[in-house]
C-alpha cells in the first residue's frame, strides 16, 4: 500500500463520517464541524492525487483546487455560524 | 465591444461590488447594472445565434491552467432566461423593500448571484463549476435570509446545510474525474472518458450532489421552507433560476460529459425519481394552506417533469426525434423559469397588499388586485402546461418522446401532473374570483405588478407561440422551415385576432366606461362579421385562405377555411354579435363587466380559433383555451354555487381536454402532422396501425364527448348553468356544446375519414352513444321544472344528433348531422335568451311560474315558440329539416329499423316537455304577481336589447327551414361538406 493510497482512503474515510454527521446531528454547531470534516476528507483526496512520486514536485492543480476549497468552506462556515447566532437572537414568535 | 462572453460576468460583479461601496446609490446602480447585464446577455445571445458557440479564455490563459468560458445554445439560452427573470424581479425588488436598508442588502446579494448563475452557465471547466455553485449557494442563503424572521433564518440554514453537502459530494467526483483522467477541462474529460468504475462512482457522486442542489424527490426536503420564507422576489429567482441551475449540470453531465458512461436503468432511476417528484408536488401543492408555500411546492413537481426527460433522451439515437424531445425539455425548463417567477411575485403584491396569503382568505383578490390576478392565472395556465404556453410544446415533445420509445408509463405521470396541477391553480382562482365586495381598485403601482405580468405574458403567450427559433439555437437543423405570408395568408390568423384584441382592451377597462366598453364590443363583432363575409366570398371564387405558424419542430398551428370551417365560423360570429347585443342588455348595471367581457370575448376567440384549426394540434390548443375562457364566466357570479359549478365544469372538461391531448400526440406520432383533410388521413396507412387507431378513436371520442355532453360524460352540464344567460346561451349554442360536437365531426370526416371509421367498426358505437344520449336526455329534460334546467338537458340530446348524423354512413345522413351544428345554434340560443328575458323582467325561473307570460311578453314568448316547435322538429322551422335528413340518410344507410325509432321517440319526448310550456305561456291566465318584476311593462315588453336578440335569432332558425334550399343556405353548405367526404 503506498502512501498516497492511505491517505487517500483516509480522505474517503473521513468524508464519509462527516456526511453521516451533517446528516444526522442536530446541534448546529456539530452539523458545522461535520460538514467541515467531510470537506477536510475531500481536500484530503485531493492532497493525495497530488502526489506524483518520491523525489518528484506534487502535481500543482490539486493543491490549488484545495486552498480554493479551503477559502469556500472557511466562508460558508462562517455564514452559517452568522446566520446561528442570529437565530438565537431572535425570538421564538414574530 | 470584443466579447459579451466576458461582460454578462464581469458586470454583474463590478456592479455588487459597486453597490457595496456606494450605499446611498444602490438603486441607481442596481437598476443599471441589471440593464446592462441583460443588454449583454441578450448580445451573447445574438452572438451565438448568428456565429454559433464561442470559447472564451480568461486572461489568454490555455484551459487546463486558466479560466474557460463556453457558451453555446443551451447555456445562451438559460443565460438570457436568467437575465429577464432577474431584470423583472429586481424591478419588483425596489417596489417591495419599503426602506432602503432592504433594498440595500438585497442589491449586492441579487447582483452576486446574478455573477454566479452566469458564470456557471458558461464554465468550461469541472472546477469553475464547483466555484460557482458555491458561490451561488452562499448569495442565494443570503438573500433567503433578507426577511431576518425566524422561519426565513431556519430555512435558510438548512438551505445552506443542505447546499453544501451537495457541493461536497460534487467535489468529490471532481477529485475522481481528475485521479482518473488528469483534466478538468469538459472537452477534453469528453473526449477521454470511458464506461469504468472510476466514472461511473464520480458520476453518481456529482448527479447525487447536484440532485441535493435541484431538490428533486425525495433530495426536496429542504426547498420548501426556503422558497416560501424568502422575500417574494428572492423566491421567484430560487424557483426559477437557482434549482435550474443545478439542473442545468446534471443535463450537460449526463448528456455531454458523461453520455458514453450513462445506462439506461440510471436514466431510468432518474426517471423514476421526476415521476414521484411531480405526483408528490403537486399533491403537497394541492394541500398547502399558502400561496408561496403552493409556489414552491409546484417547483417540486416541475422539476420532475425535467428529470422524465432523462429516459426518453437515453432511449432515442441521435437525430431529429431526440433534438425534438431535448428542444422540449429546454423550452419546459424556460417556460417555469418565466411562470414561477411571475407566480412568486404576484403572491408577493397579494401577500404585501392584502397582509396575508391565506389562500382561503384570498377571495376577491379578482376585484382587489386584478392585474396580479391575471398573472397569477397565466403563470397558471404555463404550469398546468395548457396552451398557448411553452409548457405546452414541452409537454407534448415529453409526451411524444414517451411515445416514440415506447415508455408508455410516463404518460399517465404527465397528465395526472397536469391535472393535479390545474387543481391546485384553479384552487387559488376559485377564491380570486370569489364574491366579496372590495375596495374598488384597479391597477396599483406599476413596479409591483407589471413585472409579474411580464413574465407570465412571456410564459405563456411568447414561448408558446414564438419558441420554434430556440431549437436552431440549441444546434437542430433541418427541423423548422419558414414561409411567406400574404393577405390570404393572414386572414384566418385576423379573424381569430378581431375578437381576441379588444378581448384584451377590455379587461383593462375602468368599470365605468360603458360606452366605451360597448363600442369596443360592438367594433370587434362587425369587424369579425364583415372578415368572414370576405372569407365566404372568396371560398367561394377558389381562394385558399390558410396561416400557418411554427411552435416547434413537426408542430404547426394552422388555421384554415374549409366548407366545414366557414360554417361554423359564421354560425359562432353572428352569434356572438347578436349575443353580445343581449349581454350588454343582460347585464346592465351588474358588477365586474370588465371582466365578463374581456373572458366573453377570449371565448369567441377560442370558438373561432378551434373552427378555423386545420390540424389537430391547432384544434387541441383552441379547445384548451377554450376551457380556460369559459371558466370564469361560469363562476362570474361569484356565489358559492356559483364557483362550485364552475369547478366541477372545469373538472370534466380538463379530464376530458387532457384525452384529447394524448389521442392527438399518440397519432401524432404514427401518421406526421394531422392536418384536416375531407375524407381523413389514416386510410392509407399500414393495416398493422389499425388496432392502434381504434384505441386513440376511443380516446379522443370520449375527451370530445365530454364537452359534447354525451351520457355518460354529461354531469357537468346541468351545474354549469349557473352562468348568466348569455353565457348559457353561447355555451350551449356554439361554445362548449358545439366545440365538442364539431371535433367529434372533424375527427370522424377529416381525421379518420367517415369511411375509413366505418372499416374499422367505430361508426356503430358512436352511434349507439349518441342514441343512448338523445333519449336520455330527452327524459330528463321531461323532469325538469327549471326553465334553464330543462333547456340543460334538452341541449344534451340535440347535440347528440350532430353526432348521430356522422355515425352513420351515408351522405345524406351526414347532411342531417352537420346541418344541425346550425339548426340547434340558432334555435337553442333563441330558447335560452328568452329563458333569460323571463328570468331577467319576471323573475320567472321555474316552468310552474310561466302561467299567461305570453301575454305579458308576446315578443319573448312568440320567439320562445319557434324554437321549442323546431326543437320537436315542426316544419318548416330548421329543426324540420335536420330530422328530416336523419330519417331519410337512416333509410339509405339500411339503418332505419332502430334509428327511425330514435327520432320519433325523441320528438315525441321533445313535443312532451315542450308543448306544456307554450300552452302554459299562451293559454292559461297568469297565477298573481309575478315573482320579481324587474321591468316594468311599458311600451315594450322588456328593455330592447333583450327584446330583439332572441327574435332575430327565431328569424333566422325560420328562415334556415324555409329557404334552406336557397344558395348559401345551412343546407347548401352542408351538402357541400357531404359531397366532398364521400367524393361525389
Amino acid at each position: 500500500m503506498t502512501t498516497a493510497l492511505l491517505y487517500g482512503l483516509a480522505g474517503i474515510g473521513l468524508a464519509a463520517l462527516g456526511l453521516r454527521g451533517s446528516l444526522a446531528q442536530v446541534s448546529l454547531l456539530r452539523r458545522l464541524l461535520a460538514l467541515n470534516l467531510m470537506g477536510s476528507g475531500v481536500f484530503l483526496m485531493l492532497g493525495a492525487v497530488a502526489y506524483r512520486g518520491p523525489g518528484l514536485s506534487p502535481d500543482p492543480v490539486p493543491q490549488a483546487l484545495v486552498l480554493t476549497g479551503i477559502v469556500v468552506a472557511v466562508s460558508a462556515t462562517a455564514l452559517a455560524l452568522a446566520l446561528g447566532r442570529r437565530l438565537r437572537e431572535t425570538p421564538d414568535r414574530d | 465591444m470584443t466579447d459579451a462572453v466576458i461582460w454578462v460576468i464581469a458586470l454583474p460583479l463590478a456592479g455588487a461590488l459597486l453597490t457595496v461601496l456606494s450605499p446611498r446609490h444602490v438603486d441607481a446602480v442596481g437598476v443599471a447594472t441589471a440593464l446592462g447585464t441583460a443588454t449583454a446577455a441578450l448580445a451573447l445571445l445574438w452572438q451565438v445565434a448568428a456565429g454559433g458557440p464561442v470559447r472564451y479564455a480568461v486572461g489568454g490563459w490555455t484551459p487546463g491552467l486558466g479560466i474557460a468560458l463556453h457558451a453555446d445554445g443551451l447555456a445562451v439560452a438559460l443565460l438570457v432566461m436568467t437575465a429577464l427573470v432577474a431584470l423583472a424581479a429586481g424591478a419588483y425588488a425596489t417596489a417591495y423593500f419599503r426602506q432602503g436598508l432592504g433594498r440595500r442588502r438585497f442589491w449586492p446579494l441579487w447582483l452576486l448571484l446574478w455573477t454566479a448563475l452566469n458564470a456557471l452557465f458558461l464554465a468550461g471547466d469541472l472546477f469553475n463549476i464547483y466555484v460557482t455553485l458555491e458561490l451561488l449557494g452562499l448569495a442565494a442563503v443570503g438573500l433567503t435570509a433578507l426577511g431576518g424572521k425566524r422561519a426565513a433564518l431556519e430555512a435558510a440554514l438548512r438551505y445552506l446545510v443542505a447546499g453544501l453537502v451537495g457541493s461536497m459530494a460534487y467535489l468529490a467526483g471532481v477529485v475522481l474525474i481528475y485521479t482518473a483522467y488528469g483534466t478538468l477541462d469538459l472537452a477534453a474529460v469528453a473526449a477521454a472518458i470511458r464506461p469504468e468504475p472510476a466514472a461511473w462512482t464520480a458520476l453518481a457522486l456529482m448527479t447525487a450532489g447536484l440532485l441535493l442542489k435541484t431538490a428533486l424527490f425525495p433530495l426536496h426536503f429542504w426547498l420548501p421552507p426556503a422558497h416560501a420564507n424568502a422575500p417574494a422576489p428572492v423566491s421567484a429567482a430560487l424557483s426559477a433560476l437557482v434549482v435550474k441551475a443545478a439542473f442545468y449540470l446534471v443535463l450537460r453531465l449526463w448528456l455531454d460529459l458523461f453520455a458514453p458512461v450513462v445506462t439506461s436503468a440510471a436514466a431510468n432511476l432518474l426517471g423514476l425519481l421526476g415521476a414521484a417528484a411531480v405526483l408528490w408536488g403537486s399533491w403537497q401543492a394541492l394541500r398547502a394552506e399558502r400561496l408561496k408555500l403552493v409556489a414552491a411546492y409546484s417547483t417540486v413537481a416541475q422539476i420532475g417533469y425535467l428529470f422524465l426527460f432523462f429516459p426518453l433522451l437515453a432511449g432515442l439515437p441521435d437525430g431529429s426525434v431526440r433534438d425534438a424531445v431535448f428542444g422540449g425539455a429546454v423550452l419546459l425548463a424556460l417556460t417555469h423559469g418565466f411562470a414561477k417567477g411571475a407566480l412568486f411575485l404576484a403572491a408577493g403584491v397579494v401577500q404585501q397588499r392584502a397582509g396575508h396569503d391565506r389562500i382561503r382568505d384570498l377571495d376577491g383578490t379578482a376585484q382587489g388586485f386584478p392585474a396580479a390576478t391575471f398573472a397569477i392565472a397565466l403563470a397558471g395556465v404555463a404550469l398546468i402546461g395548457l396552451p398557448p404556453s411553452g409548457a405546452f410544446i414541452g409537454k407534448w415533445q415529453l409526451i411524444s418522446g414517451a411515445i416514440a420509445t415506447g415508455q408508455w408509463f410516463w404518460v399517465p405521470v404527465v397528465l395526472a401532473g397536469s391535472l393535479l396541477a390545474a387543481a391546485y391553480i384553479f384552487r387559488v382562482l376559485g377564491h380570486a374570483f370569489g364574491d366579496r365586495p372590495s375596495q374598488d381598485r384597479r391597477m396599483t403601482l406599476a413596479r409591483e405588478e407589471v413585472p409579474a405580468l411580464a413574465l407570465a405574458t412571456l410564459a405563456t403567450v411568447i414561448l408558446g407561440l414564438g419558441a420554434a427559433p430556440l431549437w436552431t439555437l440549441l444546434g437542430a437543423t433541418g427541423l423548422l422551415d419558414g414561409r411567406a405570408l400574404d393577405f390570404d395568408a393572414w386572414l384566418p390568423g385576423l379573424i381569430v385576432l378581431s375578437s381576441w384584441v379588444p378581448g384584451v382592451f377590455i379587461f383593462v377597462l375602468q368599470e365605468d366606461s360603458h360606452r366605451l366598453r360597448t363600442a369596443l364590443n360592438l367594433f370587434g363583432a362587425v369587424t369579425k362579421l364583415v372578415l368572414v363575409g370576405v372569407m365566404i366570398w372568396g371560398v367561394f371564387h377558389g381562394h385558399v385562405y390558410e396561416t400557418r405558424w411554427t411552435l416547434g419542430p413537426g408542430l404547426e398551428l394552422v388555421l384554415h377555411a374549409d366548407a366545414l370551417s366557414v360554417l361554423f365560423v359564421t354560425l359562432s360570429t353572428v352569434l356572438w354579435l347578436v349575443t353580445t347585443v343581449y349581454a350588454i342588455g343582460y347585464l346592465e348595471e351588474s358588477p365586474r363587466r370588465s371582466r365578463f367581457f374581456g373572458f366573453f370575448s377570449l371565448c369567441v376567440t377560442a370558438t373561432v380559433g378551434l373552427a378555423l384549426a386545420g390540424n389537430l394540434l391547432t384544434f387541441v390548443i383552441f379547445y384548451e383555451a377554450l376551457t380556460l375562457a369559459t371558466y370564469p364566466l361560469v363562476a362570474h357570479r361569484g356565489t358559492p354555487e356559483a364557483i362550485r359549478g364552475a369547478r366541477i365544469y372545469l373538472t370534466y372538461t380538463l379530464g376530458g381536454g387532457a384525452l384529447v391531448l394524448l389521442g392527438a400526440i399518440w397519432l401524432g406520432t404514427l401518421a406526421g402532422p394531422l392536418e384536416f383533410v375531407q375524407g381523413g388521413i389514416l386510410g392509407n396507412l399500414p393495416a398493422e396501425l389499425h388496432g392502434q387507431f381504434r384505441w386513440i378513436f376511443l380516446v379522443l371520442i370520449i375527451g370530445l364527448g365530454v364537452k359534447a355532453a354525451l351520457v355518460p360524460l354529461h354531469g357537468w352540464l346541468p351545474h354549469a348553468m349557473v352562468a348568466p344567460a348569455p353565457v348559457s346561451a353561447l355555451l350551449h349554442a356554439v361554445a362548449v356544446v358545439k366545440a365538442g360536437a364539431f371535433g367529434i365531426v372533424r375527427v370522424v370526416y377529416d381525421v379518420y375519414g367517415v369511411e375509413f371509421a366505418d372499416r374499422l367498426g367505430l361508426l356503430t358505437g358512436l352511434a349507439v352513444a349518441a342514441a343512448v344520449t338523445i333519449l336520455y336526455g330527452s327524459l330528463r329534460a321531461l323532469m325538469q321544472d327549471n326553465l334553464k334546467k330543462r333547456l340543460a338537458y334538452s341541449t344534451v340530446s340535440q347535440v347528440s344528433y350532430i353526432a348521430l348524423g356522422t355515425a352513420i354512413l351515408g351522405p345524406i345522413a351526414s347532411i342531417g348531422g352537420v346541418v344541425h351544428l346550425v339548426h340547434q345554434g340558432l334555435m337553442k340560443i333563441t330558447l335560452f335568451f328568452a329563458a333569460g328575458n323571463y328570468a331577467e323582467t319576471l323573475g320567472v325561473h321555474k316552468v310552474s311560474e310561466m302561467d299567461g307570460v305570453g301575454r305579458r311578453m308576446p315578443g319573448t314568448t312568440f320567439a320562445f315558440t319557434i324554437g321549442a316547435l323546431g326543437m320537436i322538429g315542426v316544419p318548416p322551422i330548421a329543426g324540420f329539416v335536420t330530422k328530416w335528413y336523419l330519417g331519410l340518410g337512416a333509410v339509405a344507410a339500411g339503418q332505419a329499423a332502430w334509428v327511425l325509432p330514435v327520432l320519433i321517440a325523441s320528438s315525441l319526448l321533445n313535443a312532451a316537455y315542450f308543448l306544456p310550456v307554450l300552452y302554459r305561456a299562451w293559454f292559461r291566465e297568469p297565477a298573481g304577481d309575478w315573482p320579481e318584476e324587474h321591468i316594468p311593462a311599458g311600451r315594450r315588453e322588456t328593455a330592447g336589447a333583450l327584446l330583439w336578440p332572441p327574435v332575430v335569432t327565431a328569424a333566422l332558425a325560420l328562415a334556415a327551414g324555409l329557404f334552406a334550399a336557397a344558395p348559401y343556405s345551412p343546407l347548401e353548405w352542408a351538402e357541400l361538406i357531404a359531397r366532398r367526404e364521400y367524393g361525389l
